[in-house]
């Protein structure tokens, strides 16, 4: 199956009296890198949790093809979080299981393969993410960086066609940024997956993505490639990329 | 905008009944869809068995600590009381018929609160602000049949064997008291069975299927919606613990003046 255009149409979202988003409005191309940028607290999160169903709008539409997710059947949004992987933030690993266990689990929860079978594919992937040998070691014992990358195998391990990434190299030093932003890269690459990246690192964003597009104040300020994206002459675009204070 | 004491009073207890009255129906929701996909198939044995061992294999030893010394402190005050009235013959029909029917389940259950229903709500809510309950739904793995419905089910299925242990333990720790006290051992055993019929027994262990649902499904259910960081987490736990002791205790009521 191919993967699908995502089309997010005016969305809203309160929490509380807080209006987090207020129309936010952009399309993500298919088997391409997105970004989704902006500065902290403006709701990059809360869009990512929107397009994997884990929050539900106020208003607003969002489309995969020609399914809306809030009219989508639990039998149906289902079958469409089989067809994403998502890399949080802090990894969301389980801390009881073990990081091979961790990264078979949705092979051996769906059943898509024999215990064996999914655990020798989990060291597989493993090992091409350069964690060879790490799969009997416990979640506890790993560091950030290797928690991204267990957390980077657990979300290919179905061949997702949408991969998203929660901030992927938040809190990590700029080699294991550097390392990450390969890592993506590499995934995108390998499996023509659309990667959609939540982040506000410049530099990653102007080297990786085919299509950026940047939140403030609750809606979308700018959608276009990193080139056109740098010669925007919109003074919030221009004050994000520059680094400076709004 | 100013209230009088009156108002404030009323709008408190106001906030307090529509809290109740929401946490109540959230709960109950929870607690019946679990239920439902605990019946559901696929049945995920490896992970049933799992909690079974935790709530039940795990649990036995301080089960059978209190029920010992809860038969054994129980057939001390009986004899005091008895021996009043030259009633000696009673004291071991009384010790079971208490164990089986009230102490056996209410403390068993009590004692497993304590011990499994609150690391149930410390290990959900952990999940829970770590993302991993989330991580769970994006991978399409429903986190209520995944992690609440086995745990459910464990609690329903160990409480009353953990129950009938101490019963048994309960029993015999009340046994060995009497004879140390010096009364005839075998009238201690045989008043039981002439006395205490299998109702009693049966009865009790209905009692502790329910106090294990409600120790589990509490205890989850303050987990699953936990918020906030590591303050909600012990919060969540607290509260578990806090509210399975009340609802054990007036479920507890509940039932025994329905069935005895």
């Amino acid at each position: 199956m191919a993967a699908p255009t995502i089309r997010v149409n005016n969305l809203v979202k309160r929490f509380g009296d807080h209006e987090v988003l207020k129309g936010v409005t952009f399309q993500i191309l298919p088997g391409r890198i997105n970004f989704l940028i902006g500065r902290s607290g403006e709701g990059k999160t809360v869009v990512l949790k929107h397009l994997t169903g884990l929050l539900a709008a106020d208003s607003g539409e969002i489309w995969y093809d020609d399914l809306e997710l809030s009219q989508a059947s639990p039998k149906r949004l289902n079958d469409l979080r089989l067809r994403m992987g998502l890399l949080f933030q802090d990894g969301a690993l389980f801390d009881s299981l073990s990081v091979g266990e961790n990264v078979a689990f949705p092979l051996w929860f769906h059943r898509q393969a024999r215990p064996r079978q999914a655990q020798a594919r989990a060291e597989s992937l493993l090992s091409e993410l350069g964690l060879a040998g790490a799969a009997s070691r416990r979640v506890v014992s790993l560091s950030t960086g290797e928690r991204k990358r267990v957390a980077l195998a657990r979300a290919m391990i179905m061949e997702p066609e949408i991969l998203f990434f929660d901030e992927p190299t938040t809190g990590l030093d700029p080699l294991l940024s550097a390392q990450v932003d390969e890592l993506i890269s590499h995934a995108q690459k390998s499996s023509g997956a659309t990667v959609v990246v939540i982040s506000h690192d410049i530099a990653a964003t102007l080297t990786l993505a085919d299509q950026v597009s940047m939140i403030d104040d609750g809606k979308i300020v700018a959608s276009s490639p990193p080139v056109e994206l740098r010669a925007s002459s919109n003074p919030v675009v221009r004050r994000f990329l520059a680094g400076e204070a709004p | 905008m100013s209230f009088n004491p009156v108002t404030r009073v009323a709008a408190y207890l106001g906030r307090v009944t529509l809290e109740s009255v929401y946490h109540l129906g959230r709960y109950s929701l929870l607690t019946l869809r679990a239920l439902i996909l605990a019946v559901v198939p696929p049945w995920r044995l490896r992970t049933i068995f799992r909690q079974m061992e935790l709530v039940g294999v795990n649990s036995l030893f301080v089960v059978i600590l209190t029920g010992l010394f809860t038969g054994a402190v129980f057939t001390l005050q009986v004899i005091y009381g008895f021996r009043r009235f030259s009633a000696e013959s009673m004291v071991g029909p009384t010790v079971a018929t208490a164990m089986t029917r009230e102490l056996g389940p209410v403390l068993t259950s009590l004692m497993v609160t304590g011990r499994v229903g609150s690391a149930m709500a410390a290990e959900l809510s952990s999940m829970k602000v770590s993302e991993q309950i989330d991580a769970l739904t994006v991978m399409g793995a429903d986190p209520v049949k995944y992690l609440i419905s086995p745990r459910i089910l464990a609690g329903m299925i160990m409480l009353p064997l953990l129950t009938a242990v101490a019963d048994a333990v309960g029993v015999i720790g009340g046994y060995l008291v009497a004879i140390g006290k010096g009364l005839d051992p075998g009238q201690f055993a045989s008043r039981i069975e002439d006395i205490v019929v299998i109702g009693d027994v049966y009865n009790g262990l209905i009692k502790s299927a329910v106090f294990g649902l409600i120790l589990a499904s509490v205890g989850c259910y303050m987990g699953f919606y936990t918020k906030g960081g590591a303050e909600g987490v012990g919060r969540s736990t607290t509260h578990a613990v806090v509210c399975a002791y009340v609802a054990i205790l007036v479920g507890d009521f509940v039932m025994t003046a329905v069935m005895f």
